[in-house]
């Protein structure tokens, strides 16, 4: 499952980037220490009757900005902090939901939870599976993927 | 005929995005009002002509599956179009907000000309007649 829902994860983050991000991706290996810092963190929770997952999504400044500006239409240096996270939470949110129409398959059936954009945290010890995000051969973040207690 | 269109979506960034595509689909458009969930929505509605709602369907405060049903139970409401907009793609769940009388659901994310069509069809105008931009001049 780990390899399936990892593969679901990639195709997802490329999917709403592309098309509405006009941003093409490369992945690399699991998330960890980075020489580029990630300044912004968003996460959405997806529930199941039987199991919780929690999508993490951390992106360096430039990366951030980067998306900002290409969604809105925006030069980078006009795009307000507010704006910007609000696009982070966008973006989680449709990740979640087109890695929730990969993963929503025979009798599980999962609900999308509300996405937020937080303060950076460290990462989690020994998460389900994760992956970095590279642009332009740059490092842009990552995206932790977390099997969660359904009462958590 | 210019059309009044309600955006509801509890992110901005995506009423703008909308609204934008909206804006370069040609169409005309007269007022164009954003809720930020189906109650606001449904405030809106209370003092504003609209032809056309695009709502989300996962809001807080109000979500898109109720607001679609405080609208079929008023009944100077209950025929005003309302498409969805939403990360949504649970067949079962799609099919309720159409059977609820939904006239459509785009699955984010989408493509600009997914919207335009729609737009199209629900004004009832053709790509001949309605357009006062065409697909080359739309830089979205």
């Amino acid at each position: 499952m780990r390899q399936e829902w990892l593969s679901a994860m990639k195709s997802a983050i490329s999917e709403v980037l592309e098309t509405m991000f006009f941003i093409v991706v490369d992945f690399g290996g699991a998330a960890g220490p980075s020489s580029t810092p990630c300044s912004y963190q968003s996460r959405i929770d997806l529930v199941s009757q039987q199991q919780g997952a929690r999508i993490t999504m951390r992106f360096t400044a430039p990366f951030a900005l980067a998306l900002s500006s290409n969604f809105l239409s925006k030069d980078e240096g006009k795009v307000p902090e507010e704006e910007l996270k609000d696009v982070l939470k966008e973006l989680t949110n449709m990740i979640g939901g087109v890695f929730k129409g990969h993963i929503d398959k025979g009798s599980t059936v999962w609900f999308l939870g509300i996405p937020v954009c937080e303060a950076l945290s460290s990462l989690p010890a020994g998460p389900f599976a994760s992956v970095s995000v590279h642009l332009d051969g740059a490092y842009a973040g990552d995206v932790i993927l977390e099997v969660i207690p359904l009462s958590r | 005929m210019a059309y009044n269109i309600l955006i509801v979506d509890d992110s901005r960034s995506m009423r703008k995005v909308i609204r934008k595509v909206i804006g370069l689909s040609g169409f005309k458009v007269g007022e164009c009002w954003e809720a930020e969930n189906g109650q606001e929505a449904l405030d809106i509605l209370k003092g504003s002509w609209v032809d056309l709602i695009l709502s989300d369907l996962h809001m807080p405060v109000m979500n898109g599956l109720e607001l679609l049903r405080r609208l079929k139970e008023d009944e100077s409401l209950r025929d005003l179009p309302v498409v969805f907009i939403t990360t949504e793609s649970n067949e079962n769940r799609l099919q309720e907000l159409l059977t609820l009388g939904a006239r459509g659901c785009i699955r984010k994310p989408f493509h600009p000309e997914v919207i335009r069509t729609y737009l199209a069809q629900i004004m009832g105008e053709s790509d001949e007649a309605g357009m006062a931009v065409s697909n080359e001049e739309c830089d979205f």
